[in-house]
This record gives structure tokens, C-alpha cells and sequence, in this order.
């Protein structure tokens, strides 16, 4: 971990989960930003430029592969790498996260290990690849 | 006389008054209770945080509403984690004498109480409470065998999916819940179900059929495949049961999506059972069989009304550029028509 904290926004609609998510981010040394929404993930994403999100597929308003898709089509935020918690395990909905522009997807129950390995892991690829 | 009426009256409006005074309090306790749990839920979170990611955490001393608050936020972290933070909030529980706790209470008199404790030992995510929540499947009252099925889906207990897919076929449990329960297990269920293939009633059959479309894999298909083709000449009685088990086993083999199912999807477009037809074209479109085209046209054109609705979804999906074509013809039957409408929707 570097001396300047990686941001990972978190979205999701239940307070429980994003109560784990950021505990164990913040744990692993990340700096974490909440939202409780689409259209919350879409403002915070915007406004902090996190280096990674983590989105729930379904959160009112904007679900997680309209946020996927509204982020990519912006200029400032289509870099945000994107790792989407999904309760469903249909093939078809995985595939359209990745459609939609997902890096990843991380299935309900959760591991909260597994999660971190899994954001660390695509922090990593992104910085060797700049 | 009047007097009486009054008097009838005057009794009313206080009757009227007291009963409000009760709701009014009774509203204020259950607020004030409220409020009291949600503040010691938001003190004892950071315990619950702590405890749940393996750190050392001193318990502080806690009373009886501390406890039930701390276990509620435990309960519903345990939903929703897999690994090892529900193997620490198990441990929590069983340490504490709430696994054995619920356990006996799952053996009440009362069915309230024994589907509470089913539900709760759900949540407590002890393995230890397996063996009593499959015992639970047999309960007599219908809220107890519930909360056990989707107990026994949350603690992905393998042992118990016989029996789970036992209840399905019965309807012992709601459709949603039991096949919920076995779908929460993911590929865990997968050799349970693949044990039931061979079981002599249609019903069980169909139903594990249907899962293991969700929780195979390819390797199914050959057995997937034997089901697909299971002998048409039933006696007429159970003609629809058996039918039931080619449909599950046509939805499967869609799902699962392996090329080498094409061969027996594309014979069962010939099934004398309409509903067998419809989930074969739907699953020749999701495999994307060009073999298949002519087959589903014709059945998109001559069948009845959902084997042809499904084959002309079929065929929008498998090629929409010939879709389009067949369907623009004139004289083309509804049915082909909608394939080329729906291929104009299909991406380029």
C-alpha cells in the first residue's frame, strides 16, 4: 500500500453491507466512500474519483449496470475500475455486468476476504499497466 | 328514555377516549423501544464489525437487551457473509448456549416458537443445527418446515437436499423458498441433485432437473440428455408428469447452455407435449443452434400458440438477418412475423 490512501467507493442499498464492505476496506488501509444509491454512487463517483467501486447490481433508482454504464460514458469517471456484488448467479446477468462496462463481480453471501483480494488485485493490474 | 341514551352515549365516548389513550401509548412504547434498539445497535456495531473480521474483542459485559441487540446485528451480518466471518459468528453463538438454546426451543409445543427457532438457527450459521432443522422438514405445521428449508439453504447444508427436493415435489414448502433454499447452495446441491435422476417419481425428477439447470454444469448434458427422451407412451394419467420431467429437462439443458444438448433439443421440437416443445425452442435459441432453423421455422409457422412464440424468439436470436427475411415475406404467419420484428431489436 502506498503512503497516499486508495479510495474505493461502496454503493449499496442495504446499511449491513456497506457497513462490512467499508470495514474491511478500511481495515486493508483503503480510504472509503459510501453511498446508499444509484444515483448516490453517480454523484460521490463524480465528485471523489475513487480509484475503484464497488457496486450493488440492485439498488433503487439506478441499478448497478446503469451506474456501470453512466460512469464509463464519462469522460472523468470511465477509468473507475468497477467490481459488481451481485445476488443473482445467472450467467445472463453476469454477462450483462460485463456488458455494461464491469470489471468483476463478486457474488452474494460475500467474503469479505475474498473482496479485498479482489479489489487489491485489480488495484495492482491497474498500476502496472500506467 | 333519553336519559338511557345519553347515558349510552356518555359510555361511548369514553370507551372511545380510553381505547385511544392505549393505542397512543402503546405507539409511544413501541417507539420508544424502537429508538432504544436502534441506539444500542449503532453502540454495539463496531463489536459486531470487530468480532465478525477475527479481531481479539473484549465483550464488554452485557445485559439482556445489550445481548439480543448484538445477536440481531450478528444474525443478519450471518446472511449475508459466506467464509470464514460466519464460521466466527457460528462459534459466537454456539460459545454463548444460543445454538442450544434454539435448539431445544425448535422442539416447543408451540409452532410459533418452533419456526422462530428454525428461522433463528438459520441465522446463527451453526452446521450443528442440521441433523434438527432436516427433522424440522417433517414438522407439521407449514411455517416450521419453511423457516427449516430456508435455514437449512442458508448453512448450504448438502445432506438435507433430498429431502429439500422431497418437499418441493410435495409442495410441503412454498415453491419459492424451498427452491430458493437449494439454489442458495449453488453447485453445492448439484451432486444431491444429480443422485435424484434417477428417483421413481416424475415429480422429484422434474424438480431436480430444473435445479441442476441452475447448479450443473456440462458434464450433465449426457444425463440431461436421457431425461429429454424418457419414454413418450405413459399411461394417460400420468401422461403430464412425465412430460413435466422432458420440459425441466429442455429448460435445463438451455441453461446450461452446451452445444452437445442441441441434438436432443432439436428432436423434442417433435414432443407431443406443446409445453415440451416451447421450452426446447427457447433453449435451441439460448444454445444458438443453426441447425435447428428450419425446424423452429416451421414450428414458428404450423404450432400452437406458445411453442410457435417461443420459436420465433428462437429464431430472432439464433439469426436474425434470416429471421428478418422469413418473417418480411408475405403471406408469413404471425408468429414468423414477430421473429422478425424481434430480430430488428437483436444487436448487429
Amino acid at each position: 500500500m502506498s503512503d497516499d490512501p486508495r479510495t474505493v467507493l461502496v454503493a449499496d442499498d442495504d446499511e449491513d453491507i456497506l457497513q462490512l464492505v467499508a470495514f474491511r476496506l478500511e481495515r486493508a488501509g483503503y480510504t472509503v466512500v459510501t453511498a446508499a444509491d444509484g444515483q448516490q454512487a453517480v454523484a460521490a463517483a463524480r465528485e471523489h474519483l475513487p480509484d475503484l467501486a464497488v457496486l450493488d447490481v440492485m439498488m433503487p433508482g439506478l441499478n448497478g449496470y446503469e451506474v456501470t454504464r453512466q460512469l464509463r460514458a464519462d469522460a472523468a469517471t470511465a477509468h473507475i475500475p468497477i467490481i459488481l456484488l451481485t445476488a443473482r448467479v445467472q450467467e445472463a446477468d453476469v454477462s450483462r455486468g460485463f456488458e455494461a462496462g464491469a470489471d468483476d463481480y463478486l457474488r452474494k453471501p460475500f467474503s469479505p476476504a475474498e473482496l479485498r483480494s479482489r479489489v487489491q488485485a485489480i488495484l495492482a493490474r491497474r498500476s502496472s499497466v500506467r | 328514555m333519553i336519559e338511557l341514551l345519553q347515558l349510552f352515549g356518555a359510555a361511548l365516548s369514553v370507551l372511545a377516549l380510553a381505547t385511544m389513550f392505549v393505542l397512543v401509548g402503546r405507539r409511544v412504547a413501541l417507539s420508544r423501544r424502537e429508538r432504544r434498539r436502534a441506539r444500542l445497535e449503532a453502540e454495539l456495531r463496531p463489536v459486531a464489525l470487530a468480532l465478525v473480521d477475527g479481531e481479539e474483542v473484549d465483550l464488554p459485559r452485557l445485559g439482556t437487551a445489550e445481548a439480543r441487540a448484538l445477536a440481531a446485528i450478528l444474525g443478519r451480518y450471518a446472511r449475508k457473509l459466506r467464509g470464514e466471518p460466519r464460521e466466527r459468528i457460528a462459534t459466537f453463538f454456539e460459545e454463548r448456549g444460543d445454538v442450544q438454546r434454539e435448539l431445544r426451543r425448535v422442539r416447543s409445543r408451540r409452532s410459533a416458537q418452533r419456526a422462530a427457532a428454525a428461522f433463528a438457527l438459520g441465522d446463527m450459521g451453526s452446521d450443528s443445527a442440521i441433523e434438527a432443522l432436516i427433522g424440522a422438514l417433517d414438522d407439521r405445521a407449514r411455517d416450521v418446515r419453511s423457516a427449516a428449508a430456508r435455514s437449512l439453504g442458508m448453512l448450504e447444508a448438502e445432506a438435507a437436499v433430498p429431502r429439500l427436493v422431497g418437499s418441493l415435489a410435495e409442495h410441503e414448502v412454498p415453491r419459492a423458498i424451498a427452491g430458493g433454499a437449494l439454489l442458495a447452495m449453488g453447485s453445492r446441491a448439484a451432486p444431491g441433485l444429480r443422485s435424484l435422476l434417477d428417483a421413481d417419481e416424475p415429480a422429484v425428477r422434474a424438480n431436480a432437473i430444473e435445479l441442476l439447470g441452475f447448479t450443473g454444469d456440462a458434464s450433465d448434458a449426457d444425463r440431461l440428455d436421457a431425461a429429454l427422451r424418457e419414454d413418450h407412451a405413459i399411461a394417460a394419467s400420468r401422461w403430464r408428469e412425465f412430460a413435466e420431467v422432458r420440459a425441466a429437462a429442455a429448460r435445463a439443458q438451455g441453461r446450461i447452455g452446451t452445444r452437445r444438448a442441441a441434438g436432443g433439443l432439436r428432436a423434442a421440437l417433435n414432443d407431443p407435449a406443446p409445453f415440451v416443445r416451447t421450452a426446447a425452442a427457447h433453449a435451441l435459441g439460448r444454445i444458438g443452434d443453426r441447425d435447428a432453423f428450419d425446424a423452429l421455422a416451421r414450428q414458428a409457422g404450423d404450432d400452437l400458440y406458445d411453442p410457435a412464440q417461443a420459436a420465433a424468439q428462437a429464431l430472432a436470436a439464433i439469426d436474425p438477418v434470416r429471421a428478418m427475411r422469413l418473417g418480411g415475406d408475405e403471406g408469413a404467419s404471425p408468429h414468423l412475423a414477430e421473429a422478425a420484428a424481434l430480430a430488428e431489436l437483436e444487436p448487429a
